[in-house]
């Protein structure tokens, strides 16, 4: 036994439970200082969508487009563009996902990163104590674990919705900011 | 405050906990390492290594790069350390004169060679791997504390503990506490968000059945690539098997209720 592993696990016989996990990563000022640190300004750029475009994202994408706008900011250094920042929301049976992706002057995938995961069960609703966590900063939530992250080692949950949202995201670049 | 990101990586959702001194550009190499990882393990690329490898198989010796032939070593000994209860050669449903195993891999040198026939699929170590190097590589490149969770399958180390928790079977929203980690590995095998009477991605190789009905297995080890390993044998064999006791992992077994 690696005496180094400090791991009782005898301590989940007399278990705490908790409701399930919500955590905030980064905003979407953080993640775009992040995706592109060179950049000096972020025009904002967000586009509707109208039907015949929504037609043809979901048509190259293979994925609904639920939503009528697309958030979206193009990154400058100065006179030079430097790629597109998108800010996306998928959701599962079970989670709500909010992300943000950069894509390059060459149309290609940057950066993806997850700014917000919520996640709920069925019967979590009904539990005030799942409830309070979603109420905001500011109110102590009872899982509050530094900055909100629970380390839960658990069944893998699939990360498709997101990967779907993806391939949209690219979808909507070509159709609405390319060129 | 530490920081934390996340991303889409690993087929689930990997977060990364580095403690608040540690550079942030940790954080996007990191993350385009375990891309170029994935690639090379990836059972579902045909430009995988992974898929060249299996193509090799009764035709040459394959040449590994030193990330496959560093993994290909720890499933030679997690098959020999399981009695072949852990076992990337092993497809389900593969009728008695397909069936192969791991002894069908030869290693010499850096040179692989499978016999005709055989496929391997590494998704049961290749994830607790990828963390692994993930690990070391934010501690080479200066981070104090390491946290990595890869969906679940995690590992931490440097200053300081972190307390983990496993989800109940039962009720997957909700969460029990397993204890405080400072320095190792815990990986968690598991039906809950598997459909209801689906065939779950664990072989039993002396059956070669896919598994329908499983406890959730939690092992704590050392190592991330062990620990993961390490919930689909006690899956097999049960929470007291040898193999534990060898990687110096622990078990935690849950039914659902």
């Amino acid at each position: 036994m690696n005496k180094k592993l400090l791991f009782a696990l005898s301590a989940a016989t007399t278990a705490v439970h908790l409701p399930a996990h919500a955590a905030s990563y980064l905003s979407v000022e953080q993640a775009q200082k992040e995706f592109f640190p060179g950049a000096d300004r972020f025009e904002l750029r967000d586009a509707k969508i109208n039907e015949a475009e929504k037609e043809l994202i979901e048509k190259k994408s293979g994925t609904k487009v639920r939503l009528a706008e697309q958030k979206a900011w193009r990154a400058w250094k100065g006179t030079k563009p430097l790629g597109y920042f998108l800010v996306d929301e998928v959701y599962g049976k079970h989670e709500f996902i909010t992300y943000a992706a950069a894509i390059d002057p060459n149309g290609l995938l940057s950066h993806v990163q997850i700014l917000e995961y919520k996640e709920s069960y069925g019967g979590d609703v009904k539990n005030p104590l799942w409830l309070k966590q979603f109420l905001g900063k500011g109110i102590a939530a009872p899982l509050t674990l530094g900055n909100d992250i629970v380390n839960i080692s658990g069944a893998t949950l699939s990360c498709k919705h997101v990967t779907d949202g993806i391939r949209r995201i690219l979808a909507t670049y070509e159709v609405k900011f390319h060129g | 405050m530490a920081k934390i990101r996340a991303t889409p990586l690993l087929g689930t959702f990997v977060e990364i906990t580095l403690d608040r001194n540690a550079p942030e550009s940790l954080f996007p190499s990191v993350f385009s390492r375990m891309r170029a990882l994935e690639r090379i393990f990836n059972f579902h690329d045909p430009e995988s290594e992974l898929s060249r490898l299996n193509r090799s198989a009764g035709e040459h010796a394959h040449r590994c790069s030193l990330e496959m032939l560093a993994l290909l070593r720890i499933c030679i000994e997690l098959y020999e350390a399981s009695g072949g209860l852990f076992d990337p050669a092993v497809r389900a449903g593969a009728v008695s004169h397909q069936r192969r195993s791991l002894a069908d891999l030869i290693l010499t040198g850096d040179r692989a060679r499978i016999s005709a026939g055989t496929v391997l699929n590494l998704n049961g170590v290749a994830k607790g791997y990828i963390v692994d190097r993930a690990c070391e590589m934010l501690l080479e490149g200066g981070a104090a504390s390491v946290l990595v969770n890869a969906g679940g399958d995690l590992r931490r180390e440097g200053a300081g503990e972190t307390p983990i928790w496993v989800r109940n079977p039962s009720s997957p929203g909700e969460l029990r506490n397993l204890g405080l980690l400072r320095s190792g590995s815990v990986a968690t095998s598991a039906g809950y968000f598997f459909a209801e009477g689906a065939e779950l991605p664990y072989v039993d190789p002396r059956s070669g059945r896919s598994l329908t009905q499983i406890p959730s297995v939690t092992v704590a080890a050392p190592h991330c690539v062990y620990a993961d390993a390490l919930t689909k044998i006690v899956l097999l064999g049960g929470d007291h098997h040898a193999a534990l006791d060898r990687f110096g992992a622990q078990a935690f077994v849950q039914w659902a209720v």
